[in-house]
């Protein structure tokens, strides 16, 4: 679909063993999340084998993917957004950042801001529902046929919105840190 | 203010934001969360509309195949399925005058079987083909237009993922669709061969003037062995689908995995590249489909301002006939097309002009159709061309600009006009394989 491959980053993120710390667990998460998509693939292709060749689909197929989508989105949501990779219109920043000066790190730092603010919003609603799913010993997939509990994929999804919160936060400060030096290039 | 008002504020507000640059995830859902608010008085009520889009909005199975589709085709550029369809395909078309152009067409098209989006297209053919071209004598401007225009069928062509996402929002069967974009496709593929070979015969200084090609021939044994594993991906895929082996949303799975063993039989794959590939993998569908849930929060505001009732029964005051309400949304697709990224367009567009044209009785896989190639034109215009962005950011040559890539789509995207007109005026050409 659709994805400007350029992005646009700070020049310097705020350094230290933290941050570094958060981009290696960024990653990690990423990683899970590849090989949870290796695992739809395989179950789908089980399923698929198994249903044409011997009559037995694999119990609850679409049930575990449906609940591992959301999931796997969220534990590659920090990696993605680290990279820049989330889809915007880069015309406008893109000249501005070109031009130099405070122009573009300053509406940037206002974009990841906005971004920060909405992420804490969501995780604040997300809470309640996540903790009642846990503490109601939710499980996914059909009931009495197979079932897994519920509590690592949405435990997952709360992290993950937390992470990328996280990197919201540490774009906007950079981005803050770049229009107060005076711009991308200075 | 109504909430009808809030609804039209939304739209207007969102535009700008997007404009500004931010994270079109995010416009979406701070518009949502205090549209919400504006229309309900309360933030519990805003906030659970968030936190439910984002646990339940793509907790489905046609959604847990998206990033199946993309790693399909992040597999099939990376194993160099591309450029081995590219080269016999040259060799087949090289005694045409814009033999090379039409080749890049046609192995866009091929490509296109296996491979759910034009960004994969556009990117791989880049790299494959444009060097290729323009070291024959075409203009780099041409080069760049055919790698662009070319690159639509990658979405048109099944599988495809903006049908996909289309049947997700439509609620109608993506296999019907997958079925309908196939026809389109093929016409739409020989009208820019057609295009090409005109425009190489009447306007030798848009394309250059092509030397012959001087590729060393291949045994057909070579061509056979390279064409191979593409055509082999492409039985397992549209076989298994209309074979009724599997569903269409289950042919990423299953093709991903074809594709993978491909890829490796090929032995061109590290441990160290299938990490990268997982990577750019889960960084394409969490950006896609974090998109995705944000329109979720989107649409269930716009359902609940009533804007698009109010715009059914506005249409229908001024009686309207069916053509002029789908003449209207194509030049709105068209226009937004410029400024904003397909799948966008789909998750703003539909929820408001469904409800408007159901009353019609229109055959919703027909409809989807059109306003796939309508939404893709979208990809080939300026300011935000994301196929032409794609080429930019892919190309190795400096020389070419931005705006040399968008001169050189320019025809092409004019034939896509053309094209839409012709699905318009004449359905069966999308539905009269279903």
């Amino acid at each position: 679909m659709s994805q400007s491959e350029e992005t646009l980053l700070p020049d310097r993120l705020p350094g230290g063993r933290v941050v570094r710390w958060l981009q290696i667990t960024a990653l990690v998460m990423a990683v899970i999340g590849g090989l949870g998509t290796l695992f739809i693939m395989g179950i789908i292709n089980a399923d698929v084998i198994g249903r044409g060749a011997f009559g037995t689909p694999v119990p609850a197929t679409a049930e575990i993917v449906s609940a591992l989508i959301v999931t796997i989105v969220f534990l590659q949501l920090p990696m993605a957004t680290a990279a820049g990779r989330n889809v915007r219109a880069d015309m406008l920043i893109g000249k501005l950042h070109a031009r130099g000066g405070r122009a573009g790190p300053a509406l940037d730092f206002f974009h990841h801001a906005v971004g920060a603010i909405m992420l804490a919003i969501l995780l604040r609603y997300l809470w309640p529902e996540i903790t009642g799913s846990i503490r109601g010993n939710e499980t996914v997939g059909l009931y009495g046929i197979f079932t897994l509990p519920r509590w690592p994929f949405v435990t997952a999804v709360l992290i993950g919105c937390a992470l990328t919160l996280i990197q919201y936060i540490l774009l906007a400060f950079g981005f803050f840190q770049a229009a107060r030096r005076g711009g991308t290039h200075v | 203010m109504s909430n009808v008002e809030i609804g039209i504020a939304s739209i207007a507000i969102i535009l700008v934001l997007i404009q500004t640059g931010m994270h079109v995830a995010i416009a979406l859902m701070t518009v949502s969360f205090f549209g919400v608010f504006f229309v309900k008085g309360k933030f519990l009520i805003a906030g659970s509309l968030l936190s439910q889009a984002a646990l339940d909005g793509v907790a489905r199975y046609s959604f847990g195949v998206i990033p199946l589709f993309v790693l399909m085709g992040v597999l099939v550029g990376a194993c160099g399925l591309g450029r081995d369809v590219f080269d016999v395909a040259g060799q087949m078309f090289r005694r045409f005058k814009g033999g090379l152009g039409i080749a890049t067409v046609f192995a866009n098209a091929v490509f296109a079987a296996v491979n759910g989006t034009s960004i994969a297209s556009a990117s791989v053919f880049t790299k494959v083909a444009v060097p290729e071209l323009v070291r024959q004598g075409y203009t780099p401007r041409f080069a760049v237009g055919v790698v662009a225009g070319s690159s639509v069928l990658g979405m048109l062509i099944p599988p495809s993922l903006l049908l996909i996402l289309y049947g997700i929002i439509a609620e109608t069967s993506i296999g019907d669709l997958f079925t309908a974009g196939i026809v389109p496709g093929i016409i739409l593929a020989a009208f820019f061969c057609i295009l090409i070979i005109v425009m190489a015969r009447f306007f030798p200084r848009f394309t250059g003037a092509p030397e012959k090609s001087d590729l060393p021939l291949m045994s057909s044994g070579t061509m056979a062995l390279k064409s191979l594993p593409i055509v082999l991906l492409i039985l397992l895929v549209l076989g298994g689908i209309y074979g009724g082996f599997f569903t269409p949303t289950e042919a990423g799975g299953v093709g991903a995995l074809g594709a993978l063993i491909i890829a490796q039989i090929k032995g061109r794959l590290s441990w160290r590249e299938i990490g990268r590939i997982l990577l750019e993998t889960g960084q394409v569908t969490a950006s896609i489909t974090f998109l995705i849930i944000a329109a979720h929060m989107y649409s269930r505001l716009l359902a609940l301002t009533g804007l698009p009732g109010a715009m059914a029964s506005l249409l229908d005051a001024y009686d309207l006939g069916l053509y002029a309400v789908l003449v209207l949304y194509l030049i709105a697709i068209l226009l937004l097309g410029t400024i904003l990224d397909s799948s966008s367009i789909l998750l703003i567009l539909l929820p408001l002009i469904l409800p408007v044209v159901m009353p019609f009785g229109v055959d919703i896989v027909w409809f989807g159709i059109l306003t796939i190639i309508a939404v893709e034109v979208g990809l080939l215009t300026p300011p935000l061309g994301v196929a032409c962005f794609v080429i930019k950011a892919n190309i190795d040559d400096d020389r070419i600009t931005l705006n040399d890539i968008f001169a050189g789509a320019a025809p092409f995207a004019l034939i896509m006009v053309v094209m839409i007109a012709l699905v318009l005026f004449f359905p069966w050409l999308a539905i009269g394989l279903l």
